[in-house]
């Protein structure tokens, strides 16, 4: 009994964690066959490696406060809407659950206060939201009527056409397009963004895309990356969320290359999205080099963490694909975001920083583990709408590799051994030049240059910035001044 | 497989680690770079001091493109079972420059202008680095660092032999940009070990841009074949004559505009780039029909 009076408080952690497990349970017992307990109820690889992200997400967050209840009525709603959404197989079922969600997400912006006066601020508060569910009604709305009742259903692919595509494609983007930070949403509603991905993803379900949908999302991800990655290098307060967008949208053009590595890549960005949002970047928060060093770990500087395995990944299966064009612009993006990270101020909320850099780290190291027992049965499942120009090869103990339709290795990135080569030398550093002190850094100085500063001044000195970034406005002088 | 693997590939690292083409020869180069460097100045180039590792940073800076380097895959190196791609070896030899660019910002303000150009030289280098590493991997496929040493033979197709000559010479080009020479010379860091981790990134550079060019020299004839065989007085010549050009070009150079130049790399890059859209155009014309 006093046992139980010494963990009590902890009810909100031990509550989400138990909800995590189930979730990763899930995954396990999905990983062979889907399973179909009730007639509309189907649970397979890829909803429950949603459901897997999403609840993990929720506890890793519920564990930065264990003793106070984090989450608001309009958070468990949206999760009970996402969660029925990917766990049922009517359409018109999920179409109603993301409807709901997009409002939720909407209310929970405009605060509380706001919130109370539904209409037209709800409606321009929503505005992403709501167009995003309206481009999936008309997609998967077409899909319904013609046929497509059930997703699963045998005949369910013949409705898919380009018009249905567009418009999915659309509820996808829309999303990612967000290129401002709204710090009232609440992380679980920040972690709800990959959802937005899900529609487009199931339709692999559905069938083949044709190549044109695939050069279309390719296109539309590797762009909005790129654009996300210049915005954050202009606009270093901001990066956090900014490099977070980019993460999203390289999981679009992951998605985008209907093979197994692409979708693999697509997969594993949307984990690593949920990592960054993790993070909580607090612009207020005291700033520490400690906690900077910390950051390093969150922007893909770094060989064997998440958002660099991330962008490694889709390289790999880019050029596997034939689009040595996407794999040059997440190449890019990648060391921009680098860039933009070395720009701006890297602290964060303590502790989720410490625990967002650590599960950046234990998810990159153990990449292949991560991909074969999560991201596997998802390909697998999925094989039937994928094609055969790109596939992850996996090796437990070592790396994994991403190799083309011929076979060819196209990357090699050995994480586990590469860590343990970099331990075996930090080691050997270690002892011959004693670490004397945790941290003394004489180059800091508190005056350091404004962002808009080193921004002019970097637009005159390289030309291709000049070129992508437009012009700051000269400020007017007011009369009388 | 295994975790015996892994073990493996830790126990047959320790040369490249200590000896060649990391430890004792990254150093050694290193060292030779500190003596050319500081012949004429008042300090004496040796014995260096001997620097206090001071925080997690400083063991980074050095580990990280050591690492880097001891990975690269030159001729004669340890064979290890698994290869390298370039974009996780060239991620381990950027991680100081980042390092470098981050600390410098927050820098003495009166030093901050001339700080600033390697941030500039960076972002200038990296579309044309990122453009000449796609198009030695649109040539045969694969991002391997092995890759580089495939050499085109007389046997080659032009359209591989003319992506990868192209790549080989976007890389050369990109080197005095992305080393922080001449007009792009930015000065070195105040940090001890921020100065020793840029160097070894330099060597590493140098060292992956000579990469194409060794069986030329070595073996014209095999190509890619010619690795076991390469003579050993041949091999350092290629990165000789680089190291030799990239200081011409160095001292022709220093103390001018270095915004002439970035246009130029502008222009070159968009013309690799419709180089690359080339190859891809064809690529996708011969699956075609």
């Amino acid at each position: 009994m006093r046992r139980f009076a010494r963990i009590g408080p902890y009810w909100p952690a031990l509550l989400a964690g138990f909800a995590a497990l189930l979730a990763l349970l899930l995954l396990w017992m999905v990983r062979a066959t889907p399973i179909q307990p009730l007639p509309l109820l189907r649970i397979d690889a890829l909803s429950a490696f949603y459901a897997a992200l999403l609840l993990v997400g929720g506890a890793l967050l519920a564990f930065l406060q264990p003793t106070h209840w984090a989450f608001g009525w309009r958070d468990l709603a949206v999760l009970a809407c996402l969660l029925l959404a990917w766990f049922t197989t009517p359409i018109p079922l999920l179409l109603l659950c993301y409807a709901v969600v997009a409002l939720l997400s909407a209310d929970r912006a405009l605060g509380d206060e706001a919130a109370r006066r539904w209409g037209v601020r709800l409606v321009w508060a929503a505005r992403r939201e709501l167009l995003s569910v309206g481009a999936l009604l008309v997609g998967y709305g077409a899909l319904a009527l013609r046929g497509s009742f059930l997703y699963d259903a045998r005949t369910a692919g013949a409705g898919l056409d380009s018009f249905n595509f567009w418009f999915v494609l659309l509820a996808a983007a829309i999303p990612a397009i967000d290129f401002w930070s709204r710090t009232s949403t609440s992380p679980l509603t920040n972690v709800a963004r990959i959802a937005w991905l899900y529609p487009l993803a199931r339709l692999y379900t559905l069938g083949p895309w044709n190549s044109g949908w695939s050069f279309a999302t390719v296109l539309l991800g590797g762009a909005l990356a790129l654009w996300a990655a210049v915005a954050a290098l202009a606009r270093p307060t901001e990066r956090a969320y900014l490099s977070q967008t980019s993460m999203l949208a390289l999981a679009l053009a992951g998605f985008g290359l209907s093979s197994s590595a692409g979708v693999a890549a697509g997969c594993y960005a949307l984990l690593t999205f949920v990592i960054l949002v993790l993070a909580q970047p607090d612009e207020d928060a005291e700033k520490d080099p400690q906690k900077g060093l910390l950051g390093w770990l969150l922007t893909g500087a770094v060989p064997f963490t998440a958002p660099f395995v991330a962008a490694w990944m889709l390289i790999g299966a880019a050029v596997a694909g034939g689009v040595a064009l996407l794999g040059g612009v997440v190449w890019l993006a990648l060391l921009l975001n680098c860039c933009a990270a070395a720009l701006a101020d890297l602290s964060g909320r303590e502790p989720s920083l410490r625990i967002a850099a650590v599960a950046s780290l234990v998810a990159g190291i153990f990449a292949p583990l991560v991909v074969r027992w999560g991201i596997q049965p998802v390909l697998e499942q999925l094989q039937g709408g994928l094609t055969p120009f790109g596939d992850i090869n996996i090796w437990p103990w070592v790396g994994m590799a991403a190799i083309s339709a011929g076979h060819t290795q196209i990357t090699t990135l050995p994480t586990i051994a590469v860590a343990a080569l970099m331990l075996v030398l930090s080691a050997l550093v270690y002892v011959v030049t004693r670490l004397r002190d945790t941290w003394r850094d004489t180059d800091d100085s508190p005056d350091g240059p404004t962002a808009a500063d080193v921004l002019t001044w970097l637009r005159a000195e390289v030309p291709w910035l000049r070129l992508v970034l437009p012009t700051e406005k000269q400020e007017r002088p007011v009369d009388g001044e | 497989m295994t975790a015996n693997e892994l073990l493996a590939l830790l126990g047959r690292a320790w040369p490249r680690l200590l000896l060649y083409p990391g430890g004792l020869f990254a150093f050694g180069v290193v060292a030779v770079l500190v003596w050319a460097q500081q012949r004429r100045s008042a300090e004496p180039w040796w014995p260096p001091r001997w620097w206090t590792l001071h925080s997690w940073r400083d063991l980074s800076a050095l580990v990280v493109p050591w690492l880097g380097l001891a990975l690269l895959p030159l001729p004669r190196a340890a064979n290890l079972s698994r290869q390298f791609d370039l974009v996780m070896l060239l991620a381990l030899l950027e991680w100081p420059l980042l390092l470098a660019v981050a600390s410098e910002l927050r820098g003495s303000p009166d030093e901050r202008a001339q700080r600033l150009r390697r941030f500039a030289a960076a972002l200038n280098s990296y579309p044309l680095l990122i453009v000449a590493a796609l198009l030695m991997v649109a040539a045969y496929g694969s991002l391997e660092g092995g890759v580089l040493l495939r050499t085109p033979d007389a046997d080659t197709p032009f359209q591989t032999a003319a992506l990868f000559w192209l790549g080989a010479l976007g890389w050369l080009l990109v080197l005095p940009a992305a080393l922080g020479l001449g007009a792009f010379a930015a000065g070195a860091p105040a940090n001890p070990w921020l100065r020793l981790g840029l160097r070894l990134r330099m060597v590493g550079l140098v060292a992956l841009a000579a990469l194409p060019w060794i069986p030329l020299v070595a073996d014209p004839i095999t190509g890619h074949q010619a690795e076991a065989e390469l003579p050993w007085l041949a091999l350092p010549l290629p990165p000789l004559v680089i190291a030799g050009l990239l200081w011409v070009w160095h001292r022709a150079t220093l103390g001018r505009s270095p915004r002439g130049w970035a246009w130029a790399m502008l222009v070159l890059t968009l013309g690799l780039v419709g180089a690359l859209l080339w190859a891809a155009t064809t690529a996708l014309q011969a699956r075609l029909t």
